[in-house]
């Protein structure tokens, strides 16, 4: 008998009940389920059991007849998908610096094989259950206890790849759907959460392109330079090498000829030129010693006129010998200025020459500053725009969240004063129910522990109420002064403090001096003092309490 | 003084609260600093069971597979189960791989009773294929009026590190147990294979860890004991007072479990409830040291309870308690604060007079273990 495969009616569908009854005939017909998809079969309303795939027989001659006699079965199949399925979400949070970011959540669930019949927790009364259906189940979930709460220890820019953390997010959310969906049989596989750009990052990307246009147009810069700085080198010597090739081109047989004859000459020149420089050196040495001689002479002369001009003035014949000297003087004053005048014209040559290239050189120079600075200043008016928005975006966020702080506060604090006042009326509701004696403990500021033995000791030793309070006070005071605080100091004070001859006030008053060893025990009938530390000790102790010395043999 | 484990009548003799040694058996009774509180005994050297109860878990959707080249985070949390109410101070947690220590920060430092709280160990890289071993050592505190017990605590996670070659996934589906026999449907059992699976697989249940206590950390990082001579100093170590007259030291084989402290001070060792409510455990009295009488002009200078010494972290400390102050090792000590004292230290009650009165402390160990520190008295009045 050929058997048809029953599946889900549709891929998004997690699970899905069956209609048995459409399968019901005249012939028994066979249903396949594949072990990818859980079959859960209810009968009259009761699971019969559940398992990963299963054969079923449906209808059939002699079951009609059967159910015909003894009464139908109600009967209903649940088949749910129990592949592992992934579901998508768009998240939001905010980063510890305050960077709003979004991504997106994937999640692997999966169908608890091991715990089947959980299944039915998540279909309620709907003949199916989609995948989206579970991810609107869950999602609420994951926002701010899990999302927030880790995003907001990260900086928005230490998103990107931080594997930890989304080992972090993925251990949180399986704790949150354990927590949500783990008895309806939901096991989650793993989680990942991938991060669209945020604005830190933007900014960060756009920081670096503008880095690399700049870097770039410094290079480009240097490129330039170095090409004009090499363009100029090989044209100068380009045009070395050209007028060189354009010699020797120039140059026939006869002129290379020449040429070597003129190299000869020049060397004979060179030759004679040295000798004549030598015999111009005599000369020249000839001459200057003639001319100091002259000068001399002439040195000698002027002294000799200056005397006699000096003697005639006093002779009184002045004016000829003034009009001599006034020649001689006015001609080498002549001779110095046409010296100067020349050397003056050769100054003036080099120092024109030298301001011209000065004014170029500062020409270009100031071009070139003032094309750098205007450059600067479009740089920085972009910069300051791109901060202006940067900042007037952070106050807005600021502020936003200052906003959203205070109302939390507010949550808070209203949620607190509630708290406090559930507390008190609560304690008001419990000490309603407590006997007098024990409120008048607690209020009186003694542990609840130790006010329980106080009322056991005072109505163990009291007779009327009015003694029984009495007493109770008594003994409040003293545990007070005592400093006791727990129950077992509380026995143990009021077991050998207490159950004197003295009293209670006297039991409290010597409880030092028992606790020394100097006083005997009352409880103990009697002591003994120690041979080593000469202390008292109870008789029925085998060893001293104080240096542990056996007492008897 | 030879310490033995405690019988059942140790615990009922200890409430008797000055009593040194148990009435019954003898032995000697070590209490918690906290007794108040916890009622509870303690070993020489260990932490007390009732205040330091931690409890390490692996955190639930903990992943510990991880491939070669990447970082693992892996949650813990660790519990507080002290069930005498204490709290419990974290002062630090280290992480240790093969590669060295990596602290773990906390931004918090107290876990209050039968809570807990979460940190997160972040590894570095992972450089190797295989399996690592990774070590969680605690240093835990306990508190108690100006008292603190310090012990190192640890535990060790394996991490398995694949390579970072890609795998293949296989689907595995547990079809065990599927029992279907009514109703008409016929049992289709599917058989299938387990195969290792090497991606990373998150744990779906917290897992307890064995903590305990990590006693080989504690003297190098310098928890308890001494680092200098890797040497510890147990709760029952024994006294002795050479240089001291018999009336003024306690009986040879003294400890300091009686009270928890060895008081010293002007005050006599004999109880008087008028005239000396409080008496000293070591009598501090300057002789003149030719007559051999005690200097009553001096004597006013050493306070009646002038310092106690104490145990602690299994260290030898000072607690001045004098108005006048004293001087260890030449440098100056006033009231309150606790004070470490090493093997060799000199304590001098009078400050600035050390030839009046001097105490010097001198440790004999075996084993590392200080059996006996005696405190010598300079100049010697007595055997």
């Amino acid at each position: 008998m050929a058997a048809s495969t029953l599946t889900l009616s549709d891929d998004q569908l997690l699970g899905e009940y069956v209609a048995l009854d459409r399968f019901r005939g005249f012939i028994e017909q066979r249903l396949a389920i594949g072990p990818d998809l859980l079959a859960l079969l209810i009968r009259d309303g009761q699971i019969v059991t559940a398992a990963h795939g299963a054969n079923v027989g449906v209808g059939g001659f002699w079951r009609g007849i059967k159910d015909a006699l003894f009464g139908r079965h109600a009967l209903r199949l649940l088949i749910a998908d129990l592949k592992p399925f992934q579901l998508r979400s768009a998240v939001e949070a905010v980063t510890q610096d305050h960077v709003q970011v979004a991504g997106e959540l994937t999640i692997d669930l999966q169908v608890n094989p091991e715990r089947p019949a959980n299944v039915l927790g998540l279909m309620k009364d709907r003949s199916n259950v989609t995948k989206a259906n579970v991810l609107e189940r869950i999602s609420p979930h994951l926002g701010d206890r899990v999302l927030e709460a880790t995003v907001r220890r990260v900086n928005a820019l230490d998103l990107r790849g931080n594997v930890a953390m989304q080992d972090k997010v993925q251990s949180e959310v399986m704790r949150e759907v354990e927590r949500i969906a783990g008895d309806l049989g939901l096991l989650v596989r793993s989680v990942a959460l991938r991060w669209a750009f945020n604005e830190d990052e933007i900014a960060a990307i756009r920081k670096r392109a503008r880095e690399r246009e700049q870097e770039m147009a410094e290079l480009d810069f240097r490129i330039l330079e170095r090409s004009i700085a090499r363009e100029g080198e090989s044209t100068i010597l380009q045009l070395r090498t050209d007028l060189d090739v354009e010699k020797v081109k120039a140059a026939s047989e006869a002129e290379l000829r020449r040429m070597i004859l003129d190299q000869e000459l020049g060397f004979v020149d060179a030759r004679e030129t040295g000798i004549r420089i030598e015999q111009m050196k005599v000369l020249r040495h000839e001459l200057d010693l003639a001319g100091a001689e002259r000068r001399d002479r002439l040195v000698a002369e002027i002294e000799a006129a200056d005397h006699a001009i000096a003697l005639a003035r006093e002779r009184g014949a002045l004016q000829g010998v003034d009009l001599a000297n006034d020649e001689v003087l006015r001609r080498y004053q002549i001779t110095a200025a046409r010296l100067r005048m020349e050397l003056r014209e050769v100054e003036r040559s080099v120092e024109d020459a030298d301001t011209r290239q000065a004014l170029a050189l500062k020409r270009l120079e100031e071009l070139q500053n003032l094309e750098i600075a205007e450059k600067a200043r479009e740089q920085q008016i972009r910069g300051m725009r791109d901060l202006q928005g940067l900042e007037i975006s952070g106050e807005r966020d600021r502020l936003d969240l200052e906003i959203k702080g205070g109302d939390a506060e507010h949550q808070r604090r209203m949620e607190a004063k509630r708290l406090e006042t559930a507390a008190e009326a609560e304690k008001l509701r419990l000490m309603r129910e407590m006997s007098p004696d024990l409120v008048l403990a607690i209020n009186a500021g003694v542990s609840p522990a130790v006010a329980n033995v106080l009322v056991e000791q005072a109505r163990a030793r009291a007779g009327d109420t009015a003694e029984k309070m009495q007493l109770m006070r008594d003994m409040i005071e003293q545990s007070r002064e005592a400093r006791i605080a727990t129950e077992a100091q509380a026995r143990h004070f009021f077991e050998q403090g207490m159950q004197g001859a003295a009293g209670v006030a006297q039991g409290v008053g010597n409880a030092a001096a028992v606790a020394r060893g100097d006083m005997p025990q009352a409880a103990g009938g009697g002591s003994v003092e120690c041979a080593a530390c000469h202390r008292n000790v109870p008789a029925t102790d085998r060893f001293c309490r104080y240096c542990g010395r056996p007492m008897r043999a | 003084m030879e310490w033995r484990p405690y019988a059942s009548c140790c615990h009922r003799q200890a409430l008797a609260v000055d009593s040194a040694f148990c009435g019954e058996c003898g032995r000697l009774l070590l209490r918690c600093m906290a007794f108040q509180e916890c009622m509870s005994l303690v070993t020489p050297g260990g932490a007390c069971p009732m205040c330091v109860a931690p409890a390490l878990s692996l955190e639930k959707g903990a992943t510990m597979r991880s491939q070669v080249g990447r970082r693992l985070a892996i949650p813990f949390v660790l519990r507080n189960a002290s069930g005498a109410g204490r709290p419990l101070r974290v002062d630090a947690i280290v992480a240790r791989d093969g590669s060295g220590e990596v602290p773990v920060p906390l931004p918090w430092e107290e876990i209050d009773a039968q809570s807990e709280r979460g940190f997160t160990v972040e590894t570095a890289p992972l450089e190797q294929a295989g399996t690592r071993a990774l070590d969680i050592v605690a240093t835990l505190a306990s508190r108690y009026k100006g008292r603190e017990e310090r012990y190192a605590f640890g535990a060790s996670v394996t991490i398995g590190i694949d390579t970072a070659e890609p795998t293949q996934i296989v689907q595995n589906i547990n079809l065990s147990g599927a029992q279907f026999a009514t109703g008409g449907m016929v049992h289709a059992p599917v058989a299938n294979r387990q195969t290792a699976d090497r991606e990373p697989v998150a744990s779906r249940e917290r897992t307890a860890l064995a903590f305990e206590r990590a006693e080989r950390f504690e003297i190098p990082l310098g928890i308890r004991g001494y680092r200098n001579g890797n040497l510890r100093v147990p709760r029952s170590v024994e006294f002795a007072f050479p240089g001291f007259p018999d009336s003024e030291r306690p009986a040879k084989g003294a400890t300091i479990g009686q009270r928890g402290v060895l008081a010293c001070g002007r005050a006599g060792r004999q109880y008087d409830a008028e005239h000396n409510p409080l008496p000293s455990d070591l009598a501090l009295r300057v002789h003149d040291p030719r007559t051999g009488e005690v200097d009553e002009r001096a004597a006013v200078f050493i306070s009646r309870h002038h310092f106690d010494l104490l145990v602690m972290n299994d260290r030898l400390h000072v607690v001045p308690r004098g108005s006048n102050g004293l001087e260890v090792n030449g440098q100056r000590l006033t009231i309150g604060g606790v004070h470490q004292l090493d093997d060799g230290a000199e304590i001098v009650p009078i400050p600035g007079h050390r030839e009046r009165l001097a105490l010097k402390i001198r440790f004999r160990a075996a084993l590392g273990i200080v059996e006996t520190i005696e405190i010598a008295r300079e100049p010697a009045a007595g055997p």
